[in-house]
């Protein structure tokens, strides 16, 4: 263990010291829609990439031949059955897999099917709690057990047949031909059902989870707009989605994340805008997770951002399916996961993390207020302690003397030199919120009492700090609190303290050598392949409507140019015909033509 | 498989715009007054012309040899000694560039508020930023640029707008200030002034097209001529001739100027986050060019090993210098009077010999 861990010294300070050849990287750049990428869940080949124009045709009509033999092909070629006919060998499987009886709460009923005549031994398996089961009884066991034997005008050789088309009226009714696919689906709301001589299995979805009901979105909270949040449940969420955004070409694409955890996610794009690459690109990440267990988008948002160490998010978390679906409808892919109430959605430029849901149901001038004032608490988070001890130690020319002399006598009894005074309030103020949000609810308020009042009053009092800083403190931090995207708000928060360190240092160089780096940091940054500063760096046409100052929704013509969509424009060139007097349908019909 | 790097003319004007500019903050305006004296403006048409000029002929050369920097064509112009011999000059220019730009802008800053610090310390924000800025590459170099050229701008004509009340056009007369000979003829080659558009000569690989290099080279010249003539015109006019030649820092004497009412009065501070972003960016690119050109000329595979070790150079070797004002002199009166050579007459000189050379090849090919 001990050499071990000595090799690995050894080859820390040799990869340290010595040149090594950078290893061959090809990272994802969302460039212009390619055929080969196009919709095609079975295969990854939606990532051949712009570099080979030649092999694009011979792709396709790769994709497109495998496409027809899959048709010809029969069911039961497409994956081999591990079903027994004998219904004890598949019991004995199930209870082995199951872990039968030491998992108390998995119910499985046995029970006698009559089919023409002649005694069928079956059973049904499930996950008590997870299943509705008056749909069980009403669904599937009464008509199994008692609606068998009635006499149906149908050739009944077929068994298999007869039962999915004449005794089983549930709406959501699949044939398993694996176990694992009957074990899958029973951990998801399922129930498994065997019946003797036959070598598959039917599987039923009567899933009835535990779990809230739609509520109010907790962190995007709108005045104007939609009151809906998403919840813990997968189809709950991806029918959110649906019932807002009615259109034929969105897609749902089931995937299951987790070795052991299996956990379903949804990835939802629109098909004919959503660039092929980028969904291939999505689809790829998720699939290349190799993790037993994951609860939560945020450690799916970990595992598959493109850069981990970029203090901002580069996947909007958002709760409101309004949101996902403005930002599908943008050419943007969403990825929903069971048990997680936030969906995340990518690509995503800067403006995104400091723009809110509400400003698309504003009209244009409130909502450029509220943009401009989001931009200002922004610069404040990160900035204002920074420059006020920038000020205050290195360029005191720039207070006026009134003011000067003001701050200086208040700060003439605090003992300690203004970057420590800083870094104690800053500290201070970030145990109230931390400890804000740990406290049980009712003594929550009383905490805000404590910290920004007695407190502040008693710090100043007892010549600690000194008033002015009390006002920077409380305006940088109501600052944080006005971002409206809460990973956006930490990364604010921890760049602040750079820049604290950096102003300390060398006054206005240092932040100006922050913001330098800084600046180098974010605009190196990608997510999912675009650009993370887009459209202003690099420059792109388009997506200028919405990017720093939002025009009026009816001049929103096109989609933003770095998302490469297939479908460039989004609304006709005059939206609102009801201006052209006669010619107004005309001009519509013109405007969609010209897609 | 290494990853191709493309940016548009708006990144490339940026870069060249902020390089040929950056000397505005520094001691263009008060060149410009001592070679023309009242005449500071007229100076700077003057060059900004032969600048036009001597790029025109140079983008009618290049017509042919789409896509290829400097470096390749003077490979194909005296092959293997040429392309050594034109990366020393670029590397030696941008070289200067950086350590003269890096010393200078550390004094001003030592000056103005870091009076207590040691220069060590000040010039390692330098280094940090030049190292930042190269290890991430000309991609991120040029998104910066484009995201902060506009600020850096506006601000700039915001700081001209705030002192138009300090503006005497009497003090731009006489009109032909030291006189026509002094500016036409001894002013030419304060051309030199407009170095750094030998560096748009590096950018083809990255511009791609003939027409993206020819429009980045007239947008940049033209906006970089309009921003040198506005701060030659406001400075002497601003100040009387002979008070002009003792400013040493002439924007920010300039901007100490601007009062807002009886509150705000001493805004030349926030003129520092301008002035020390246009020079982290201009000494940040002109470190990448000789990290480019150094790889290129000596065909390395990775440029990426000589960060560390060129960042210590260049910063030991801008401590050389006694004093800052040594720095100036060197700029003035040897740097921005001979550098034209190898902005303008060194690409001519290579393009031209490409294309005989070009032009036997081809014959020989016929004849063949």
């Amino acid at each position: 263990m001990e050499c071990e861990h000595r090799v690995d010294i050894k080859k820390r300070i040799k990869n340290l010291l010595f040149f090594h050849e950078p290893r061959v990287e090809r990272p994802f750049i969302l460039t212009e829609d390619s055929e080969a990428g196009k919709y095609d869940p079975g295969t990854d080949k939606g990532r051949a990439g712009p570099e080979s124009k030649k092999n694009e045709d011979l792709l396709l009509k790769k994709v497109k031949k495998i496409k027809l033999t899959k048709k010809k092909e029969s069911p039961a070629d497409e994956e081999k059955s591990d079903i027994s006919k004998q219904l004890s060998e598949n019991l004995n499987v199930i209870e082995e897999r199951f872990s039968v009886p030491l998992n108390g709460d998995l119910i499985i009923r046995k029970f006698d099917i009559t089919v023409k005549d002649s005694v069928i031994p079956a059973f049904l398996v499930f996950f008590d709690g997870l299943v509705n089961t008056k749909v069980i009884n009403d669904d599937i066991l009464q008509p199994l057990m008692l609606l068998s034997n009635l006499d149906f005008k149908s050739d009944r050789d077929d068994v298999l047949t007869y039962i999915r088309s004449h005794i089983l009226p549930h709406n959501q009714l699949k044939e398993a031909r694996t176990h694992q696919e009957v074990i899958d689906m029973v951990f998801f709301g399922g129930c498994g059902i065997y019946i003797d001589s036959l070598d598959v299995a039917f599987v039923a979805d009567v899933k009835d989870f535990p779990g809230r009901s739609v509520e109010r979105p907790n962190n995007e909270l709108v005045i104007r707009g939609p009151q809906e949040g998403f919840t813990e449940c997968l189809r709950g969420n991806t029918a959110l989605i649906r019932k807002r955004l009615m259109d034929q070409n969105l897609i749902s694409e089931d995937i299951t994340v987790g070795r052991r955890s299996k956990t379903p996610c949804s990835i939802l794009y629109i098909r004919d805008i959503a660039n092929s690459s980028l969904v291939a690109e999505v689809r790829r990440r998720l699939k290349s997770i190799e993790t037993d267990h994951i609860m939560d988008a945020g450690e799916l948002e970990q595992f598959i951002e493109d850069n981990p160490s970029l203090p901002a998010p580069q996947i909007i978390a958002t709760e409101r399916p309004d949101r996902v679906c403005a930002m599908l409808t943008e050419g943007r892919v969403a990825i929903i996961m069971h048990g997680s109430p936030f969906a995340l959605v990518v690509p995503i430029t800067n403006s995104d993390i400091i723009y809110s849901a509400e400003d698309q149901y504003l009209r244009f001038p409130y909502s450029n207020l509220l943009r401009v004032i989001r931009v200002l608490a922004v610069l404040m988070s990160l900035l204002l302690p920074g420059i006020f001890l920038a000020i205050t130690n290195y360029h005191h020319e720039m207070i006026p003397t009134d003011l000067m002399l003001a701050i200086l006598s208040d700060r003439e009894k605090v003992p300690f030199p203004s970057v420590v005074e800083v870094f104690l309030m800053e500290i201070s103020f970030e145990l109230i919120r931390e400890a804000g949000i740990r406290i049980p609810g009712p003594i929550g308020p009383t905490l805000g009492i404590i910290g920004a009042l007695i407190l502040g009053q008693a710090a100043v009092e007892a010549n600690i700090v000194s008033p002015i800083l009390i006002i920077i403190v409380a305006v940088t931090g109501l600052g944080s609190f006005a971002i409206p995207n809460f990973s956006a708000g930490f990364a604010f928060r921890i760049l602040r303290f750079g820049f604290i360190i950096l102003a300390a240092l060398s006054g206005f160089l240092g932040i100006t050598v922050g913001l330098v780096l800084m600046g180098l940091w974010m605009v190196n940054a990608k997510s999912f392949g675009v650009p993370f500063v887009s459209p202003v760096a690099p420059r792109t046409t388009g997506g200028f409507s919405d990017a720093v100052f939002k025009s009026p929704v009816w001049k929103q013509e096109k989609r933003p140019d770095f998302m490469n969509t297939k479908k460039k424009r989004k609304q006709a060139h005059i939206s609102r015909g009801w201006v052209n007097r006669g010619a107004s349908a005309q001009q519509s019909d013109s405007g969609n033509k010209n897609e | 498989m290494k990853k191709k790097t493309i940016f548009g003319n708006w990144e490339a004007s940026a870069i060249i715009i902020n390089l040929i500019c950056t000397k505005i903050f520094l001691n263009f305006p008060r060149m410009a007054a001592e070679t023309g004296g009242t005449a500071a403006w007229l100076f700077t048409i003057f060059i900004a012309a032969l600048a036009f000029l001597g790029f025109t002929v140079i983008q009618i050369l290049y017509k042919p040899f789409e896509g290829k920097d400097l470096l390749d064509i003077a490979e194909l112009a005296a092959g293997n000694p040429g392309r050594v011999l034109a990366g020393l000059v670029i590397i030696l220019g941008a070289g200067w560039c950086a350590t003269a730009y890096m010393r200078v802008f550390s004094e001003n800053m030592k000056l103005i508020s870091l009076t207590t610090s040691p220069l060590s310390f000040v010039e390692l924000f330098f280094t940090a930023c030049l190292a930042a800025g190269a290890y991430l590459g000309m991609e991120a170099l040029s998104r910066l640029h484009a995201f902060s050229v506009p600020f850096i701008a506006s601000g700039y004509l915001l700081i001209m707008v705030g002192v138009v009340n300090y503006i005497d056009l009497g003090n731009l007369l006489p009109i032909l200030g030291n006189g026509a000979k002094e500016i036409f003829i001894s002013g030419a080659p304060k051309v030199s002034v407009f170095f750094e558009i030998l560096f748009l000569f590096l950018l083809p690989p990255f511009l791609k097209k003939h027409d993206n290099m020819k429009t980045t080279g007239y947008w940049s010249l033209g906006l970089s001529a309009f921003f040198l003539v506005i701060s030659s015109l406001v400075f002497t006019s601003v100040f009387p001739y002979p008070s002009s030649l003792e400013r040493i820092i002439p924007i920010f004497h300039i901007a100490r100027l601007i009062k807002l009412g009886r509150f705000f009065q001493r805004l030349e501070s926030i003129f520092l986050f301008i002035w020390a972003a246009a020079a982290l960016l201009y000494i940040s690119v002109c470190f990448y060019f000789i990290l480019f050109a150094f790889q290129k000329t000596f065909r390395l595979d990775y440029y990426k090993p000589l960060i560390v070790p060129f960042a210590i150079i260049i910063m030991s070797i801008s401590f050389i210098p006694t004093d800052f004002s040594e720095v100036i002199t060197y700029e003035v009166s040897l740097f921005r009077k001979w550098s034209w050579i190898a902005a303008f007459a060194m690409p001519i000189l290579l393009l031209v010999l490409a294309r005989l050379r070009n032009k036997g090849a081809v014959r020989k090919g016929r004849a063949a």
